[in-house]
Parts: structure tokens; sequence; C-alpha cells
């Protein structure tokens, strides 16, 4: 064996605290001096730093060490009250804390109702043509939905409004009004009115006559 | 510290009285061990720390730790090893926190202290030797850290360590010897 391989083995000797020697490795330090003095630096220093390692962990602890930790656990009792009492403030803030930002977050998207519809479509009569909200058949999809998910009575007396304004009756009945005047140039057909007045009716088909398409005249400057 | 409960014959703890009652057992179980393992605690810290007073505010705070947190322990023969363990993190966390901010004084001092190097011979060569021993036992991992302290305090076997620890007989020798042979190459 060579000299490394038994230095390997001294140090592995003396980290494991073993005293004696193994009769090969005791007979190699008795014929390489050179080995026997790496064993003797590395025992002293192994004892160096297992003394040094002692030193630090047996230090008598301080007198005051035991009558300081009963002082704190004396004053225990107390700093647990008052930390359970904080966190059951605290507690309480955060709920009502969630509560708040719940109800204002309500208040920001207002109460969840069904869609408005009408049920006031009321016909004008000079022109036989009902009039109809622009946003009926949007708003009867929606119903539709509402109903279906069950969130509606069909009661018509619970149906929402849709509020129309007098000057969109009125614009609209002009617009039915000049069509109807000229029967040639677009005719407007109704379908039979329900017989639940509170659903809209909706105009079918709006023809436009024949129209003539002409090709521009030029100009003199073209 | 001896407490009394006082109770009428044939009338049972109920309701705060037991809860009362429950916690001066508590107490007077921890004042059992408070004389015991107190000093454990502050030789543990001390091993870390390397500062008597830093060790002794540290083994307060974790007995009072476990003071908090006695009623919890489900087996109270583990109470050795549970301190053990809640001294070694907060003295490491003491350490650890000490020595970033020794870096920052260190960074900061550094051009004043040029002028003023210690030579060689202000050095006495035991110091020089313990502060390597102090460095590279810094630098040994923790696991490894805390057995090579618990081994070189008096009294304790490695089969005590063992159960302190929880671990098997063979993890301790096997840590043991992995830290001294640590120490051994940094310091040779």
């Amino acid at each position: 064996m060579r000299c490394e391989r038994y230095r390997e083995k001294l140090i592995e000797m003396l980290l494991e605290s073993k005293t004696a020697l193994g009769d090969e490795l005791a007979a190699h330090l008795r014929k390489c001096s050179g080995c026997d003095e790496f064993y003797e630096a590395q025992k002293r220093l192994v004892g160096a730093m297992d003394a040094g390692v002692r030193v630090m962990m047996n230090q008598e602890p301080p007198a005051s060490l035991l009558a300081g930790a009963r002082g704190r656990m004396a004053a225990e009792p107390a700093e647990s009250r008052w930390l359970g009492r904080s966190l059951v403030a605290a507690v309480v803030a955060c709920v009502l804390f969630i509560w708040a930002v719940t109800m204002s977050q309500r208040n920001v998207r207002g109460p969840v109702s069904p869609p408005q519809l009408s049920a006031e479509v009321k016909f004008e009569p000079r022109s036989q043509l009902a009039t109809r909200p622009p946003a009926a058949s949007r708003n009867r999809r929606v119903l539709k939905q509402v109903k279906a998910a069950g969130n509606m009575p069909d009661s018509a007396d619970t149906f929402p409004k849709v509020i129309v304004l007098p000057e969109e009756r009125e614009a609209f009945a002009r617009f039915v009004e000049q069509v109807s005047a000229d029967p040639q140039g677009a005719i407007a057909l109704t379908r039979a009115a329900p017989p639940r007045q509170d659903l809209p009716v909706e105009i079918a088909v709006l023809r436009i006559a024949p129209l003539k398409v002409r090709l521009l005249e030029r100009t003199a400057e073209e | 510290m001896r407490e009394l409960v006082l109770i009428q014959p044939g009338r049972t703890l109920v309701g705060a009285d037991a809860g009362e009652a429950e916690k001066a057992r508590a107490h007077r179980e921890f004042e059992e061990r408070l004389a015991e393992c107190g000093p454990l605690a502050f030789r543990v810290a001390q091993g870390v720390l390397r500062n008597a007073a830093d060790a002794e505010e540290v083994a307060q705070d974790a007995l009072l730790r476990a003071y908090r947190n006695f009623a919890r322990l489900r087996e109270p023969a583990k109470f050795r090893g549970w301190l053990v363990r809640i001294t070694f993190r907060i003295a490491l966390d003491r350490w650890r926190s000490a020595r970033r901010r020794e870096k920052r004084e260190t960074e900061w001092l550094q051009p004043e202290q040029r002028g003023a190097a210690p030579t060689a011979e202000d050095m006495a060569a035991s110091r020089e030797f313990q502060a390597r021993l102090e460095r590279a036992m810094d630098e040994l991992p923790e696991k490894f850290r805390l057995v090579l302290l618990l081994a070189a305090i008096k009294g304790y076997t490695l089969d005590e360590i063992a159960g302190m620890l929880a671990i098997p007989m063979g993890t301790v020798k096997s840590r043991l010897f992995f830290a001294r042979k640590k120490l051994l190459e940094k310091l040779r």
C-alpha cells in the first residue's frame, strides 16, 4: 500500500476517534518517518479542533438565564390575552371590510333585475301600424332567457316597461305616414296584433319599389 | 413554584376551572423541564453565536416559544429534542442577520481600518486558530453542525443525540464524521 492510502486511513481513524492503530498501520508508521510525522501533526490538529469545539460548547450558562426565562414566562399570560384580543379584533375588522366591499360592489352594479320590456306598446290608429321600440327584439331575446332561467313570473303585470318617449313615437308615426302616402314607393306590411297586448308586434317586411338606376351625367369640366 | 388547585369533595372541575387546572399542570411540567433543558438551550445557542449575551437571549426566546406551545407537544418525552431544534433555528436566524449586519458594517468601515491593520504579532496563535475553527464551523451544513455541537456538549452520548433528534444512530455517526472531516480539511 502506498503512503497516500495509509494517510487516508490514519485520518479516518482519527475522525472516528479510534485510539488503537491496527497492526498494519503501526508497522508502516515505524518504517515511514514521513507518515509518522503526518500522523502526529494530524493528531494534534484533530485534538485542537475537538478541544476548541468542546470549550465553545461547554461554557456555563449565566445565572440570569433561568430567572430571565421565568420572568418572561410570567409576563406571558397578559401578552397572550392581549394577542388573543387583537386577533379577534383583526378578524372582525376583516369581516367588516369584506362585507363593505361586497355591498359597495352591489351598489355599483345595481340590483339584479330582469330586463325592461314594453308592456305598453301602443298602436297609432291613424297609420294602423304598430310602433315598436328600437331595442324590442333584443329585449324579447333577453326576456326569453330570463324566463327560461325561471327568474321572471309570467304575469303581465309584473313585466317591466320600456319607456318610449312621445317624440320617438311621433317621429315613427311620421315615417309610417310618409311611407303609406306613396304606396308605389314603399309598402309596409304588418302582422296581425297578437292576442296579448303586452308583447310587441313587429314590422315584418319593408319593401321598396323597384328603383331606377341611372348613370351620372358627365359634367362639362370632366 | 408550585401551584395548588383546591377542589371541593365530590365536585369535578368543569369549564373555566378545568382550563385553569390544565394550564397550571402544563406550567408545572414545563417548570420541571426548565432547569434541565435551559442550559442545553444556552449551549446550543452559544455554539452557533459564540457570544454569551446573545446566546442567553436566544435561549430565553426558545424557552418562551416552547412554553407557549408546550400544551401542543404530543409527546413530552421529546421535549429536549424539540427545544434543541427551536433554539438552533432561532440562533441560526440571529447569526445570519448578525453576519449580514457585520458585512455591511465592515464594508462601511473598511477604508478607515486600512491604516490600522493588526500585525501578525498582535494575534495570538490560539486566537487565530479559534477564529479559523469558528469560520469553518459556520460553513458547515446545518444538520452536520447541529450534530457536531451536541456531540461536543459534556454528558450527551451519541445514542442520546440520536434520540433527541429522532434520527438513527448510524446517521448521527456519519454526520459527525462528515462534520469533523470538513472541519479538518478547512483547518489544515
